[in-house]
């Protein structure tokens, strides 16, 4: 099938400081795909995240979303195009309540460049989606165990209504029960007709969810194609992902 | 003392506690949401009292008055938003500790913009008008403009609280306060919020100082000493919490209206005059709450303080090239009397120079391996200078043991404050290092019987062998090469390991057994002793000093010295103060508006050095070796 | 026969019962894993544990003493090492000179001024630094360390003391799969020779089943479950609330291993 690209990246690169961590990377996502970046800790899954999103003081290259070159602006206006962003320490704001939390992540309703209407969020569609916070929509994000935190930055971003999530290590570090509801609620978007681009370390997890995967290595991709492939790829497994 | 007087005088502090309430709620609201602590916080205070009651003077009537405070809230929240713009907006990612700078920095510009235009002399507003009588409280009058402020701060408190729970703009104000990067990718135009938090904050802080004008008069020493009564508040109320701040600015302007209305009382025969204590009373209270909540009345633990400076190489015990250099450098500075016999000058500017090395060196002994940026070193310079002038003036003593006794004192100044200080890390105790400084210069000040309140001490003269320029000189030198040869040696001893190891990572050193509090409060009481050693000298190389020796910009010239030398480095200290004494020389013999030219300086090397001016210098030598 | 019993211990944030009326002991030489979801209360168990919380109520026995409130300095004082999530040394010092700080503080010589530090336990350090491999980087700065060469010196640091306990938080958290196993076998091996208990939090389900002697769950603040890695991964309750039907951590079918 031949669906439209939703973002695409060109030689893109980033440093921290004097540090380069990204050389020349090129990947994208299509409408409605769910894409792994994979690769060993430190290899840049989340940096490339953090360029994408306009969150580096220093990147280069082009990066271009919805037919829009956004590599050179601002994460505030690259989240107003419909970049959603859920970072792989949650960062949810803890002084706020759950509600005031989703309330800081509301944008307007967005279409599609092809005028269909995204998906639009309300809290309540968003409660309906993730139980457990409809429960505690009146306690402070301090008060959340760690797995209701991860749904809550989930719930957050897609109060933008986006057209295209970033999702950055969602299954780093919480519980497995939690890591299998997030599995379900990445197919879950996928069906209403959003697209994905998940970093991963955990290739079980990755599997269950992703089409496509780029395998970063020390800042380059050393290899890309379909998850089949790469599930039949024991070679490349064990040389990039150290199973 | 009656108890109606008592309560009486509760209203009074009741009144002053609303405008003491605006500047620390401004000033924790810009904290919480830039994470800056503005210092000139203090100076747009006193702006606003300046502009009020000129606009009141001038138009005159209610519309003078009343229209002039609204106009003059909303010009200073204006030059808020464009401070904001112009400078602050540049250095956001600047360490910590360039930003405390820069908006010193201000302070200082400001202070010489307000002389340029007032001039020296005190600016008083008229009474207000529809205000201008009285109630008549428990037998007493109390003015009614008092009655109209002490509404007036619960007013705001509710109208500011009101705006932070039910407001999105409020609502994105105390998410910001948490992760202002988060909140730029959900969307939300950070450099639009921060500026009008800016205004917000800095509209609070004028509107404070022109509600003033109808109770005390504008003067030039407003600014820090609003500004450090704000920190007192904003510590004891909890940093980020308005109503912790109202709180806080009642609690302490009670105790001051208490200490007031006792006035003298005698204590086992002697007469003591409370209302003089105020000073006192607000460190107590700031003591006892510190003690008992760490954070403040209302506050939390503040779960990440970001690091003040960037991280630093390992130490490296001196080579024998840096150990020839040292050396030469000795043989020199024995050397310079003899040479300089014909320019006495020479010898006069190398004991500032001297003095200088020896308290940068005192204060990057704590700030650089101890990580505790003190903002007011210079207490324990005056607690030195004042301890040997004052015993050579009451007590007649020779010149020797007073500068025995100098270390001694400071020591013990530094002891007791620094058993508060460590307690808190980051801004905090920049805050409060400020607020004890400013507490050692009032005292000095407002204790004239003893001190000889702002005409100082006269007449300290080195007494032989020390009773000539060159012998003045070589003691000088001797107790500054001592002085650093002692913190370098202690850096290199097991007790350096630990206090570069509870800078590095609290929570590891604690883990291995370090009693991180324990070593910082020595490290700090070392500092304050040898920066003792600096401001004793300091007194018999003057000849006099003054409460002007000691006040808020010597403590920052000591950060500008550490900064400007690298404070990575043990030797930066020493070439940065030389620069600085030798620079500050040349300046303050060119110009009276010499503050706003250093603050014009250190604007120019923030802005031209965000990441600071040895990182620049590094990045410049990067690039200069990868140059084709 | 224990080296470390709670009992009975409890902890409230406000109306949060983070822990809640918890009892365990390790054993002499045990390897035990603390498990279980996110805001389960683990943290605060642990942090009560090595002295950075204060627990409302309970006790906390090493070594046959309470230790339950004591700081964190002390608690290292009476035998007890300790990692972090985060990889925790000094940034501004070597390899060599983070293991010498532990040991002069170990050696009760934090308040010395005069002589230097670096001349003080230098072979005692190396040793310990080839220990866990590093006696290369001995004079490298620590923050350029790779990350997992930072866990080992962290563990290098912890094993200062001749602890008779060591607690980890999560020794292999942000690490990859091979780096994980290489850690936790160096870990393994040396407590077993150093006769050494450890308590450790994972969430690397491959990590503890391959490890741990023992595994302990908690969930909401209670213990809810204790046993060996067969009896808890067959239990319906920690099934329920931990691991789910394990369709993601286990490999799937078709998976190329």
């Amino acid at each position: 099938m031949n669906r439209e690209i939703m973002l695409e990246a060109e030689n893109l690169s980033a440093w921290y400081g004097a540090a380069r961590i990204l050389y020349d990377l090129a990947f994208e996502v299509k409408r409605g795909e769910v894409v792994a970046l994979m690769g060993r800790n430190g290899a840049g899954k989340s940096t490339t995240m953090k360029a994408v999103m306009g969150l580096m003081a220093r990147r280069e290259g082009s990066v271009r979303f919805n037919g829009r070159d956004i590599s050179r602006l601002e994460a505030y206006r690259i989240a107003r195009l419909g970049l959603g962003f859920t970072p792989e320490d949650r960062r949810i704001f803890s002084d706020l309540t759950v509600v005031e939390n989703l309330d800081v992540g509301r944008q307007d309703p967005r279409k599609f460049a092809d005028g269909t209407p995204a998906p639009a969020w309300t809290p309540e569609k968003l409660f309906a989606l993730f139980p457990n916070l409809a429960e505690r929509r009146h306690h402070l994000g301090s008060q959340l165990s760690g797995g209701e935190q991860q749904m809550l930055t989930v719930a957050r971003t897609l109060m933008g209504n986006p057209l295209l999530v970033l999702l950055d290590e969602p299954s780093e570090g919480v519980a497995p029960v939690i890591v299998e509801q997030m599995a379900n609620t990445i197919v879950e978007l996928k069906a209403q007709g959003l697209s994905l681009l998940l970093s991963e370390q955990n290739l079980h997890f990755a599997a269950l969810v992703s089409d496509r995967v780029y395998l970063l290595e020390k800042g380059h991709i050393c290899w890309h194609g379909s998850m089949a492939d790469l599930l039949d790829n024991a070679e490349v497994q064990r040389s990039f992902l150290t199973v | 003392m009656s108890l109606n007087s008592l309560l009486f005088q509760a209203l009074d502090g009741l009144a002053a506690a609303s405008g003491l309430f605006f500047v620390a709620a401004g000033l924790s609201l810009i904290f919480g949401v830039t994470r800056i602590i503005n210092i000139a916080h203090g100076s747009l205070y006193m702006l606003g009292t300046y502009v009020a009651a000129t606009l009141a003077n001038h138009i005159g009537g209610a519309l003078g008055f009343w229209g002039g405070i609204l106009t003059t809230a909303v010009l200073i929240g204006l030059i808020g938003a464009v401070i904001e713009v112009v400078l602050l907006r540049r250095i956001y990612r600047a360490p910590e500790l360039f930003q405390l700078l820069a908006t010193f920095a201000l302070v200082l510009v400001i202070n010489d913009a307000t002389l340029w235009t007032w001039g020296p002399e005190d600016v008083l507003g008229p009474r207000a008008p529809g205000l201008r009588g009285a109630v008549e409280v428990l037998g007493r009058y109390l003015p009614s403009y008092d009655v109209f402020l002490i509404a007036a701060g619960p007013v705001v408190l509710i109208a500011l609280h009101f705006v932070l729970i039910r407001t999105r703009f409020g609502r994105l104000i105390r998410a910001a306060t948490q992760d202002r990067e988060m909140l730029g990718a959900l969307g939300v135009n950070q450099a639009l919020l921060f500026t009008s938090v800016f205004a917000l904050g800095s509209l609070l802080s004028g509107l404070g100082g022109a509600l003033q004008i109808a109770r005390e008069p504008a003067n030039l020493l407003m600014d820090l000493t609003v500004i450090s009564d704000a920190f007192v508040v904003v510590v004891v109320g909890g940093m980020g919490s308005i109503p912790g701040a109202y709180l806080a600015a009642v609690v302490i302007a009670e105790v001051k209206a208490l200490c007031i209305s006792i006035g003298v009382v005698t204590i086992a025969g002697v007469a003591v005059n409370v209302s003089k204590l105020t000073l006192v009373a607000e460190f107590l209270v700031m003591a006892l709450v510190l003690i008992a909540r760490p954070y403040g009345l209302l506050g939390r633990a503040q779960s990440m303080v970001r690091a003040l400076a960037e991280p630093e190489d390992p130490l490296r015990p001196a080579g024998p090239a840096l150990k020839l250099l040292g050396a030469a450098a000795v043989v020199a500075l024995a050397l310079l009397p003899l040479l300089a016999r014909n320019s006495p000058y020479a010898l006069v500017l190398g004991i500032d120079v001297l003095i200088a090395v020896l308290f940068a060196a005192s204060l990057h002994f704590i700030m650089g391996p101890g990580g505790m940026h003190s903002f007011g070193h210079a207490a324990y310079f005056g607690l030195g200078a004042y301890a040997a002038a004052l015993l050579v003036k009451w007590f007649a003593l020779s010149m020797p043991p007073a500068l025995i006794a100098a270390p001694v004192v400071a020591l013990l100044g530094a002891a007791l404050f620094g058993w508060f200080a460590v307690r808190l890390s980051g801004v905090y105790l920049a805050m409060l290092t400020l607020a004890f400084a400013q507490i050692v210069w009032s005292i000095v000040f407002q204790w004239s019987e003893v001190t000889g309140g702002s005409n100082g001490v006269l007449g300290i003269w080195p007494t032989a062998p020390f009773d000539n320029r060159a012998a003045l000189f070589w003691l000088t030198a001797a107790l500054t090469v001592v002085g650093i040869l002692l913190l370098r040696t202690f850096l290199f001893a097991p007790f350096g390991y630990a206090m570069r190891a509870g800078r590095d990572s609290p929570l590891r050193a604690e883990a291995i057994g370090i009693d991180v509090k324990r070593v910082h409060w020595i490290g700090f009481t070392i500092a304050g002793a040898v920066c003792g050693v600096a401001g004793g000298v300091f007194a018999f190389a003057k000849g006099s000093i003054s409460p002007e020796t000691i006040d808020v910009s010597r403590s920052i010239n000591g950060l500008v010295m550490v900064l400007l030398g690298g404070i990575q480095t043990l030797s930066g200290p020493i070439v940065g103060a030389s620069v600085f004494a030798l620079l500050q020389d040349t300046i303050m013999r060119q110009t009276e508006y010499w503050r706003a030219l250093l603050g014009g300086v250190i604007l120019l090397l923030v802005l031209a050095f965000p990441a600071g001016i040895v990182g620049g210098l590094g990045k410049l030598g990067t690039a200069w070796r990868r140059r084709p | 026969m224990s080296v470390l019993s709670v009992a009975s211990l409890s902890k409230s944030f406000g109306a949060l019962r983070a822990v809640n009326d918890v009892s365990f002991s390790v054993r002499e030489g045990e390897f035990l894993a603390l498990i279980g979801p996110n805001g389960a209360g683990k943290s605060t168990c642990f942090n009560m544990i090595n002295g950075q919380l204060r627990p409302n109520a309970g006790e906390i026995r090493f070594a046959g003493r309470n230790i339950a409130g004591l700081p964190p300095r002390a608690i290292f004082r009476l035998g007890v090492g300790r990692t972090f999530q985060i990889a925790a040394t000094f940034g501004s010092m070597t390899a060599i000179e983070n293991v010498q700080t532990a040991l002069i503080s170990h050696a009760g010589e934090t308040y010395r001024f005069w002589r230097p530090a670096a001349a003080r336990h230098r072979e005692r350090a190396l040793a310990l630094l080839n220990q866990v491999g590093m006696r290369d980087a001995a004079l490298r700065s620590s923050r350029e360390l790779a990350y997992g060469d930072s866990k080992r010196l962290e563990f290098a640091i912890a094993l200062a003391n001749e602890p008779r306990l060591l607690l980890m938080d999560e020794p292999t958290a942000g690490m990859a799969p091979r780096e994980r196993n290489e850690l936790i076998a160096l870990v393994k091996r040396l407590v077993v020779e150093r006769k050494i208990s450890v308590l450790f939090t994972e969430h690397s389900m491959d990590v503890v089943f391959a490890f741990a002697d023992r595994i302990i769950v908690m969930a909401r603040g209670r213990l809810i479950a204790d046993g060996d890695a067969k009896s808890i991964r067959e239990n319906p309750r920690v099934q329920e609330v931990y691991f789910g039907t394990g369709k993601a951590f286990e490999p799937k079918p078709q998976s190329a291993r």
